[in-house]
């Protein structure tokens, strides 16, 4: 794998863009409408308090 | 120069959705504006709130930024319960915005960047603070917000300068209409310090620009001392302790964090037209600096008052010229506004759109002395209680019957006091012309400032002249 | 037999689905009216697990459909259930999977490819009217429809909306299908593409009939052979079988020329480390929290969530997370991670230069025939990825392609590969349909 790597090094991209994706498009943004979301967010979690997800301590 | 600061100061955007998913941004129950996209489950993609960028856009002309071509997005990636994806979506190659500056009367800090990003979730430490709880609980309703982040250049000298630095800032965005001063927690800061070539601190998420500049006297003073004693400084993150007042250390930064950002891609570019970005500065606002100006030109006020009102907050101008529409004369409307109704809402620690004046209620002050009514000493009794009630001045008038005394009723006033005071007469008719001054006090107090000194003046000398008390 | 006991039968020998269950009956109305839908299991369907092959997402119930689920039953389709794969895509034999692994119907001995094993092995034995949605980032469509002998569709990066697929590589993955035929395929895929305001990467361009395309014929297509394609490595059985394709496909009127392809070597190189890249960001989010594995919280959150992805993890997600992680480290991100989206460039202008002088490329799908397991295993990783070389540039530069079964080399499916400039699944439509006839 580390091959990889070093194979892209071989080849001559100087002046190319990146292409983030391959095929161009340029996005168009959404309003700003608020849009609540039907659900229970708490159905797929095992580690729930009340209604707060539950994760261990930090340090 | 006391040290050289930077902040990076991170700003909810007033928008209605979340930058990346249609959940509502208000207060709500904890994880009730939440959606698949702001828990990233998996499967969900994000998808671009153009109404965070149209106020990012007026943040960034606001002060005096260069635009960006294109809106693009990516990844920074770190592991931390409050990321719901362990990548925050933000703004790394290509921010919103650069090269920038906010004048602070005649010093110019500049702005290096201003860029769009999600906030992350909110963490409660149960049991304990943020190194020594037994849990954490995770609310995801703020996870999504729209950020904006403002990172100065290190050009701040002292605590002083990055709060002035913080208000001035905070009152553009607020004229902006992009920012909430009210709202909790909308202003976090995070301050990068250093004293006299020492190491860098970094201290974060500091919330409220009181506890920036408490964070920042201690930190330099900690840092200074520690220099004083010929201890090193290390480069590190710490965390301020509103509750203690002090900073303290979470990690040693040895290196930068390595975020291993990519370029989101799930999102592709938004191009930043032309006329999208004219139609957007078509609608800036009037900033601070130039209400300040306007005000003072257009109202006849001086520059100080303009800027005490204009520094005040965006309710306190709008306010102001309310006011003035509704009397005739705004200089004396911003004498008053100034010397007492601001003062009251000071002492008494309110805002004045959480206090219950209005701009109808605070003229009828200036009316009332107009009419007759009551005397100006009066009317600046009853600020205070006006302040802290909302009661309609002239409802206080007429309930506490406060209006100025006629003649018939000061009189037997004048002669008691008159009577009473036979030493003061004395002193007048010997030539002491002052000792008016002291019979004038007296009946003013008992008649509790209900009538206006120069009217209680003419009545004393009256009498005086009656018991034959002239002086010779 | 009722289908759905056909479908138990036919999961009994082949393992092919992660999650089975009873169908509702499928609409009489709608363009799949009829029809049973299998779905690779990294696509979210609503009320059924999704697990992605992972055990990381063990008992994980999406609240809502994919995008192209949901537009497939809307149109009358009825969910069979979900099919295996390798852990979040990342495989070419299906062997890398978190639960059960899937066989080829032609030789239960063999592999049905990958990553969309299941699916492949679902269309190649099913009795009954049935398409595949399936998914692929490197080839994961092509591979195992070529491997089991079916079509499959791997339509242009942008075609179909990716709400509700689980991601390996986002710049990289497209939502496809597999079925019986072409016509079937095409079909599947006018219902399934489209634009989606919940994709911002979805192509704005709405979904025409493909399946018009499909009896339109190759008279006077230009159809181009990159000789990169035939390379050492290829199979000469299978070369043959190609070959005999495409003059089949000149007989009928096509004009086959020559043409190259230079950047083909080493677009595998450039495909690995932006999938990686991608890829280990995508899968930092399973962390034991909201969703998926649990376990109980002890330790702090670097220990807990270590834990649980430790336990999850299949090693080569593990392998391909940690070589991501590090294409994008500071330091080494300009190196490897621009670096290989530069190439990107290079091989999409390959494309799209060749698609100048022609209308379609052929060429072989893989190199070989569905290899045997022991085979598998006997593969160095290097050797793994050489498997990859054929699908991974045209998935790299995002073209639509199709894999057509081409005759049989040792008893066992040899695919044709067709592909087409970008949004010209019409023309790959035409060809494969022709061949299919032929």
């Amino acid at each position: 794998m580390l091959d990889a790597f070093s194979e892209l090094d071989a080849v001559d991209t100087s002046g190319v863009e990146p292409s983030y994706h391959p095929v161009a498009a340029e996005g168009v943004p959404r309003g700003d409408e608020a849009k609540p979301w039907d659900w229970d967010p708490f159905l797929n979690s095992g580690h729930v308090e009340g209604r707060h997800f539950r994760g261990p301590r930090i340090t | 120069m006391e040290a050289t600061i930077g902040l990076e100061v991170h700003v909810h955007l007033a928008t209605a959705s979340k930058l990346f998913c249609g959940c509502p941004t208000g207060e709500a129950e904890p994880n009730l504006n939440t959606c698949p996209i702001c828990l990233g489950y998996p499967g969900s993609k994000p998808m671009v709130n153009g109404r965070a960028i149209e106020q990012g856009v007026l943040v960034a002309l606001a002060l005096d930024c260069r635009l960006a071509p294109y809106v693009r997005f990516s990844r920074k990636s770190y592991f931390y319960p409050d990321m719901p994806k362990n990548y925050q979506i933000t703004q790394y190659e290509e921010p919103l915005a650069t090269g920038g500056h906010l004048q602070l009367g005649d010093r110019r800090i500049r702005v290096r960047r201003v860029h769009l990003e999600e906030d992350p979730a909110r963490l409660i430490h149960v049991g304990g603070g943020i190194t020594d709880a037994k849990y954490t609980l995770i609310d995801y309703n703020r996870a999504g917000v729209p950020l904006v982040e403002i990172v100065t250049e290190p050009d701040i000298r002292d605590t002083a300068e990055a709060r002035a630095f913080l208000e001035k800032l905070g009152l553009v965005l607020e004229h902006l209409g992009v920012y909430d001063p009210s709202g909790e927690g909308s202003l976090r800061v995070d301050a990068n310090v250093s004293v006299e070539g020492g190491q860098r601190v970094e201290v974060k998420n500091i919330t409220g620009f009181r506890n920036v500049e408490r964070a920042l006297s201690y930190e330099v003073v900690r840092q200074r001392s520690a220099a004083a004693m010929g201890l090193d400084v290390s480069r590190e993150t710490r965390h301020f302790d509103a509750a203690t007042g002090v900073t303290v250390s979470l990690r040693k930064k040895e290196m930068e964090d390595d975020y291993g950002y990519i370029v989101e891609p799930d999102l592709v570019r938004i191009g930043l037209k032309p006329e999208w970005v004219a139609e957007i500065a078509s609608r800036m606002p009037e900033l601070p600096d130039r209400r300040i100006e306007r005000l003072a030109e257009q109202y006849g006020i001086s520059g100080f008052q303009s800027g005490v009102i204009v520094n005040a907050g965006l309710a306190m101008s709008r306010f102001y010229e309310a006011s003035c529409a509704l009397y005739r004369d705004p200089v004396r409307v911003a004498s008053w506004l100034v010397t007492y109704l601001m003062k009251s809402l000071n002492y008494m620690g309110l805002g004045i759109r959480e206090s219950k004046v209005r701009p109808e209620t605070f003229v009828e002050l200036l009316e009332l002395i107009d009419e007759g009514v009551i005397s100006e000493r009066l009317a600046k009794e009853l600020v205070k209680e006006y302040v802290g009630t909302g009661v309609p001045p002239r409802t206080l008038v007429e309930m506490r019957g406060l209006g100025l005394m006629g003649v018939e009723d000061l009189r037997p006033v004048v002669e008691a006091v008159v009577r009473e005071n036979p030493g003061a007469v004395e002193d007048y008719a010997g030539g002491r012309v002052k000792a008016v001054e002291y019979l004038l006090g007296q009946v003013l107090r008992r008649v509790e400032a209900r009538a206006r000194p120069d009217e209680v003046r003419s009545l004393l000398l009256e009498e005086l002249c009656r018991f034959g008390k002239l002086p010779r | 037999m009722t289908v759905y006991e056909s479908a138990l039968r036919l999961d009994g020998m082949y393992h092919a689905f992660n999650h089975l269950e009873e169908p509702a009956e499928p609409g009489s109305e709608g363009r799949l009216a009829g029809y049973y839908l299998s779905v690779k299991d990294n696509l979210c369907v609503r009320g059924m697990p999704a697990t992605a092959g992972s055990r990381i997402l063990e008992g994980y119930m999406p609240p809502f459909d994919a995008t192209a689920v949901a537009r497939c039953r809307a149109e009358g389709a009825a969910v069979l259930g979900k099919t295996a794969m390798d852990e979040f895509g990342f495989g070419t034999f299906s062997v890398n999977s978190g639960y059960g692994v899937p066989l080829n119907p032609c030789d239960t001995g063999r592999s049905a490819g990958g990553s969309s094993g299941g699916a492949a092995a679902v269309t190649a034995s099913a009795g009954f009217p049935h398409v595949a949605l399936a998914e692929s980032t490197g080839g994961s469509i092509s591979c195992p429809a070529a491997f089991c002998g079916v079509v499959g569709v791997t339509p242009t990066y942008g075609r179909v909306s990716r709400w509700g697929l689980i991601d390996f590589a986002n710049s990289l993955d497209k939502v496809g299908c597999m079925a019986a035929t072409v016509g079937e395929a095409a079909l599947t895929l006018s219902v399934i593409s489209g634009p989606d305001e919940y994709d911002s990467t979805a192509q704005r361009v709405p979904a025409p009939d493909y399946a018009a395309y499909v009896g339109g014929g190759v008279e006077g297509m230009r159809v181009g052979v990159p000789r990169e394609y035939f390379g050492e490595g290829v199979d000469p059985g299978v070369a043959d079988r190609v070959w005999a394709g495409i003059k089949k496909l000149e007989s009928l009127g096509a004009i086959v020329s020559d043409v190259s392809l230079p950047y083909t070597g080493v677009s595998l190189s450039s495909y690995y480390v932006v999938a990686m890249a991608e890829a280990s960001t995508n899968l930092a989010r399973f962390s034991g929290l909201r969703y998926g594995l649990h376990m109980p919280l002890e330790g702090n959150f670097d220990e807990y969530f270590s834990a649980v992805r430790s336990a999850g993890f299949g090693e080569e997600a593990k392998r391909r997370i940690i070589l991501g992680t590090y294409a994008r480290m500071a330091g080494y991100r300009d190196a490897y991670y621009l670096k290989a989206l530069r190439v990107r460039t290079l091989v999409i202008g390959n494309f799209k230069r060749a698609f100048r002088d022609v209308d379609v490329l052929a060429a072989p799908t893989m190199p070989v025939v569905a290899p045997r397991f022991e085979e598998i295993a006997g593969l160095e990783p290097l050797q793994h990825y050489m498997m990859d070389v054929l699908t991974v540039a045209p998935n790299l530069a995002g073209v639509p392609m199709i894999s057509v079964p081409c005759g049989k080399c040792g008893g066992m499916p040899v695919g044709l590969h067709l592909m087409a400039d970008h949004m010209r699944e019409d023309l790959v439509m035409r060809a494969a349909g022709a061949l299919e006839v032929a």
